[in-house]
Order: C-alpha cells, then sequence, then structure tokens
C-alpha cells in the first residue's frame, strides 16, 4: 500500500471528496473498512454526511494531519480547548449538532470530544431552564419530580466544590 | 447547513444518550445535577458522573442516603475510595449497588474493618 495513495468519498447529496489515505484514517470507521475490504477503487457512500459538514470534517482531520496525541488530545477533561480548536467551533448550533453526529457516525473520537466539549461549555453554570432553552428540550417533568431529582443527586451530599 | 431538513434522527444528537454520556463527562457534578433535571431522558445519562465516585475522604455523607434512594441510584457507583469507618461499610452493603470496580481503604489497624467488607 503506497503512502500518497487516496479514497474518495461521496457525500449525501453525491459530491465526491478526493481525500489522503492518512486523513481517511483519522475515521475508525473508514480506517477498519479499508483495512478489511481494502482500496476498492471505488467511491465510498457517506449518505449520513452532507457535503458542507464532510469539508469541515476533512479541514479537522487536515490541521490535525501530523498530530502525534491525535487519539488522545481530548482526554484532559479539564484541560482548555487549543486555540485552533476553539476557532474551529465557532459555528451555528445547527452545524454543531451536525459536526457531532458526523464524528459518532464516522467514530473520529477527537472530534466527538471536541464538539462534546463545546456543548458543554454552552452548558456551563446554566440552570435546568436556561439549558433547556438554549437546546430546546420540553420539560417532561412535574415540578415536584424535578425536585425530587435534583434533591436526590445533589443538596445533601455530593460536594459540589 | 440544512439540518433542519434532514431526518429527525439526524438532527437532534442531543437525543442520542452515547452522546449526552461523553457531554457530562466534561461537566462538573454540579452541571450534571442541572443537567439531570432537564428532562426524563437526561436525567439516567447525567447522573452517571455524580454517584461514579464515592470519596469517603472527601464527604462522608453517603453513609447517611436514605436507602431508597440508593436503591434508584447505587448501580451507578463504580469507583470508592478512603473507607475508614465501619458505617462506610454497612453503606456499601446495599443490594443495588453492583457495579464496583475500585474500592480503596484507608489503611488502619482495625482488621475487622476487612472481615466485614469480604461479606459485601
Amino acid at each position: 500500500m503506497s503512502a500518497h495513495s487516496q479514497i474518495l468519498l461521496t457525500s449525501s447529496e453525491g459530491t465526491e471528496f478526493l481525500i489522503d489515505r492518512d486523513i481517511a484514517d483519522k475515521s475508525m470507521l473508514l480506517k477498519c473498512m479499508l483495512e478489511d475490504i481494502g482500496e476498492i477503487g471505488q467511491a465510498v457512500p457517506l449518505p449520513n454526511v452532507s457535503g458542507p459538514i464532510l469539508t469541515k470534517v476533512i479541514e479537522y482531520c487536515t490541521h490535525h494531519r501530523d498530530d502525534p496525541n491525535f487519539l488522545s488530545a481530548n482526554d484532559d477533561v479539564t484541560a482548555d480547548i487549543d486555540e485552533w480548536d476553539l476557532e474551529y467551533c465557532k459555528v451555528d448550533q445547527g452545524t454543531l449538532y451536525e459536526l457531532i453526529l458526523a464524528a459518532n457516525y464516522l467514530d473520529i473520537k477527537p472530534l466527538m470530544d471536541l464538539t462534546c466539549k463545546t456543548v458543554a461549555n454552552m452548558i456551563k453554570a446554566k440552570s435546568p431552564e436556561e439549558i433547556r432553552k438554549t437546546f430546546n428540550i420540553t420539560n417532561d417533568f412535574t415540578p415536584e419530580e424535578e425536585d425530587q431529582v435534583r434533591r436526590e443527586n445533589g443538596k445533601d451530599w455530593v460536594d459540589e466544590h | 447547513m440544512g439540518y433542519k431538513k434532514k431526518h429527525k434522527y439526524f438532527s437532534k444528537p442531543l437525543e442520542l444518550p452515547e452522546v449526552r454520556i461523553r457531554i457530562a463527562s466534561f461537566l462538573s457534578n454540579k452541571d450534571c445535577i442541572s443537567c439531570s433535571c432537564v428532562s426524563r431522558a437526561w436525567t439516567m445519562d447525567f447522573i452517571g458522573p455524580i454517584w461514579n465516585t464515592i470519596d469517603f475522604g472527601i464527604d462522608d455523607s453517603f453513609s447517611k442516603i436514605p436507602p431508597e434512594v440508593i436503591l434508584k441510584y447505587g448501580h451507578h457507583v463504580h469507583r470508592v475510595f478512603n473507607i475508614l469507618k465501619e458505617e462506610h461499610i454497612t453503606s456499601l452493603q446495599h443490594p443495588a449497588i453492583t457495579s464496583l470496580k475500585r474500592v480503596e481503604f484507608f489503611v488502619t489497624k482495625n482488621q475487622n474493618s476487612l472481615a466485614h467488607f469480604l461479606d459485601v
């Protein structure tokens, strides 16, 4: 297998993307698939990923192409997001959602961690009602039930520091 | 980016438990408690980190939690640190605490504590 081999991907709209094999290998889904079946010389269809999102994903994988700590990059849950990654995630909520789904589907752990960390930062220090508003979630608790969840999981014994 | 045009399943990653669990791993206990109050579905995925680790060295009020509360959430307890008193061991002998992976004692001279724990 040549180090310079390339892979053809097809987005949900049918747009073709020619990328280097080492970029494709950042996705565990593509890496395992290419290892199992070899390079078949045909485009790999990605029906769950749109062209604009696939472009963003390829941008991320290309930026981190030679990153030796790629797979452990976000393991430190308390570490701040680096500057490039922070800029990368400055997108509207719909795009962020699509990036999470693409990272999940393509199995790119560092991108999944980065995008989920971005959502976590949007949650920090918010009340349940503010979180519902931010993410458009319906409250299906009665006030009593919500209070019970809060009481059982927090008030009396959890160390909040 | 057209996410609204897509199938509902693909437009809402926060409906996926695996995504919520990943997000929870980046939040403090305080923020996880807020998330657990958001909706029924969210509760199940955000209480994990709250109950995951019990450290009696930081807070020993775990042994005072009512048994009916432990019955609900005890299976989320995976790690227990700094077991020091007999009441700590007693509180862990609840049938709902089924998923312990790591248990560390604060070493004392009291051999009875250890013998007692073997029955857990």
